[in-house]
């Protein structure tokens, strides 16, 4: 029984298992060939805390096992390559003459002729959390494969004659149990960089990030604003409500005056109307409206230009946007959810890319932001929902405003619902904390306790 | 540039009762083993860790309306359990200086040494 944990770390133990281990298997190599690990150097260190390097050289079993471990069918061995070949380039042994994993001595490593030190290098590409199997050997002859992972030392060295290639060893090392290499919108640029982002920098950008976190879910509407969360029923009885408005046709069992010319005036008038009939029933006000005042002029507090075709803002903030007297600029911090509307038949791709930008400024402007929903509509008159968060995209499937039936009527009049008259969990905004003017946090909770922000650090 | 995915940190020096603490927001995800807010926890009061490592004062994982607040709420059918994120925010003290701010080279080695040496306890206490 091999010690684990703290136990391994007692340095007594270390020549018992020394003298336990040998190499019994000649199972096909997964080393880079060009590489010869017998230079690697180690001393001191429990097995399990470096990964047993390749051995160039066959080395016989140890005394005390020899009566019980079959070696025949190891290959020869080999001698190792001479001192002018190591420091010229790599010595490449032939795959199928390598032997498994071995321990030796440092002495024993070293190749005749040149000491151990000569170059001394720890390899740049190097990663502690690269693993091997080591294969050892018990006293009854039973083979154990365990996986040893390295950690660097100031004895782990090894010879390097030359610059090795930027991806070498990497194909031979897959990480376990560790955080896979990604690179995101930050590896590009630094995270203070403020310098304005242009459109096809931002896209590349935020495809590279999404490409793998979009989801499409199905149940996505009734997952995110369920029946028992919203302010108030959305059932058949909402569209009777709304075919006394005459904006619903019972008997084709479809939306009345769903804007054929799909632009953003018409569109926000639609979604007005259609938001102050179903709040009607109810006594009711709207708490946000959906505005295209930003569809020409883009949103102030962002140097990336962008200019949303709807936005939804507080009803304040609308009623200072449209006011006839002094009408106010929107800013990015005021917007609580976005939608994109196109006159295209079917949703072109920039669709989806204008609502990726979109909801990224969104989230660099807005520090109480948990997701960003996105309503999108197309010109034969489909509409579909997008969620960004941290975890990237889910998306909801395309449904249609103008096909009869009650299913995709309801599904956009409980979005509508979460959105126009919801608190303000439904749009994305954290309720346990207290905003001030502007992007500001004031007070931000933690089991229901005060705590008075200060300052932001990062 | 900011990352749109990842944990989303975000960190305030926040004052309860007049008195400072840093407050810690992310998205952590749910696959993770161990909880920021059960080792702080497990740590608090231990006589070898006091002044080295931080002392947790209130955690929580954020619940909206009662519920978690995770983006696995409106993914049920994706699958992906572990690469859910979960929202999480704790206070702690004390409020130190950024490491980059020493006076004299003695004062940062003192640091760092303080640092391993808070590590190297934490090992062998948790391990």
């Amino acid at each position: 029984m091999l010690p684990r944990g703290r136990d391994v770390l007692d340095s007594t133990c270390y020549s018992e298992l020394q003298d336990s281990l040998c190499h019994p298997d000649s199972s096909p190599c997964t080393t880079p060939s060009h590489f010869n690990f017998g230079h690697y150097a180690y001393r001191g260190h429990p097995p399990e805390y470096y990964y047993t390097p390749m051995a160039t050289q066959h080395r016989p079993p140890t005394q005390n096992y020899r009566q019980t471990v079959n070696y025949s069918a190891l290959p020869e061995p080999r001698s190792h390559p001479s001192p002018d070949l190591l420091t010229q380039s790599f010595y490449i042994p032939p795959p199928q003459q390598l032997p498994a994993l071995s321990i030796l001595d440092e002495e024993e490593m070293a190749p005749p002729g040149l000491t151990q030190t000569a170059h001394p290098t720890l390899h740049p590409t190097f990663q502690p959390q690269q693993s091997l199997p080591v294969y050892y050997v018990d006293p009854d002859g039973q083979l154990i494969v365990r996986q040893a992972v390295p950690v660097p030392n100031d004895d782990f060295l090894v010879a390097m004659p030359s610059t090795p290639p930027r991806n070498f060893g990497l194909e031979a090392f897959q990480p376990i149990n560790s955080t896979p290499i990604t690179q995101r919108m930050s590896s590009k640029r630094l995270p203070d960089d403020e310098r304005r982002m242009y459109v096809p920098e931002l896209n590349k950008s935020l495809h590279a990030e999404l490409k793998s976190n979009i989801f499409q879910c199905i149940s996505l509407v009734d997952n995110l604003y369920p029946s028992d969360s919203l302010p108030f029923p959305v059932d058949e009885s909402l569209l009777e409500a709304l075919s006394d408005e005459d904006l619903w046709d019972n008997e084709l069992s479809a939306f009345k005056g769903v804007p054929k010319d799909c632009n953003e005036l018409n569109m926000s008038r639609w979604l007005n109307q259609i938001g102050q009939a179903i709040g009607l029933p109810f006594g009711k006000k709207r708490l946000r409206l959906w505005s295209s005042a930003c569809r020409n002029l883009p949103l102030s507090g962002s140097t990336t230009l962008r200019k949303p075709d709807l936005v939804l803002v507080d009803r304040h903030t609308y009623q200072a946007v449209h006011s006839n007297t002094i009408s106010k600029r929107i800013h990015w911090f005021d917007i609580r959810a976005i939608g994109e509307v196109t006159n295209a038949q079917r949703f072109p791709r920039r669709m989806y890319e204008t609502v990726n930008q979109k909801s990224y400024l969104l989230f660099l402007s807005q520090c109480i932001r948990r997701f960003v929903p996105a309503l999108s509509f197309d010109g034969d008159g489909n509409f579909s929902l997008t969620v960004t968060d941290r975890q990237g995209q889910a998306r909801m499937a395309l449904m249609s405003l103008t096909a009869s039936g009650t299913e995709s009527a309801l599904l956009i009049l409980r979005i509508l619902v979460s959105l126009m008259y919801g608190p303000e969990g439904d749009v994305g905004i954290d309720p346990t904390m207290t905003r001030g003017s502007g992007n500001t946090i004031v007070a931000i909770y933690i089991n229901q306790r005060k705590f008075d922000v200060d300052r932001l650090i990062y | 540039m900011q990352s749109l995915i990842g944990r989303g940190t975000q960190v305030w020096v926040v004052k309860h009762l007049s008195k400072s603490y840093i407050l810690k927001d992310s998205w952590v995800q749910s696959g993770r083993v161990g909880s920021e807010i059960d080792f702080l926890t497990l740590m608090k009061g231990h006589q070898y860790l006091e002044g080295r490592v931080p002392k947790i004062f209130e955690g929580e994982d954020i619940k909206v309306n009662g519920v978690l607040d995770s983006t696995g709420r409106y993914r049920v059918d994706s699958g992906q359990a572990n690469y859910h994120r979960i929202h999480r925010r704790l206070a702690m003290e004390p409020i130190g200086e950024p490491l980059i701010k020493f006076r004299s080279r003695a004062e940062f080695i003192q640091v760092i040494i303080e640092l391993v040496t808070g590590e190297f306890i934490l090992f062998y206490w948790m391990f």
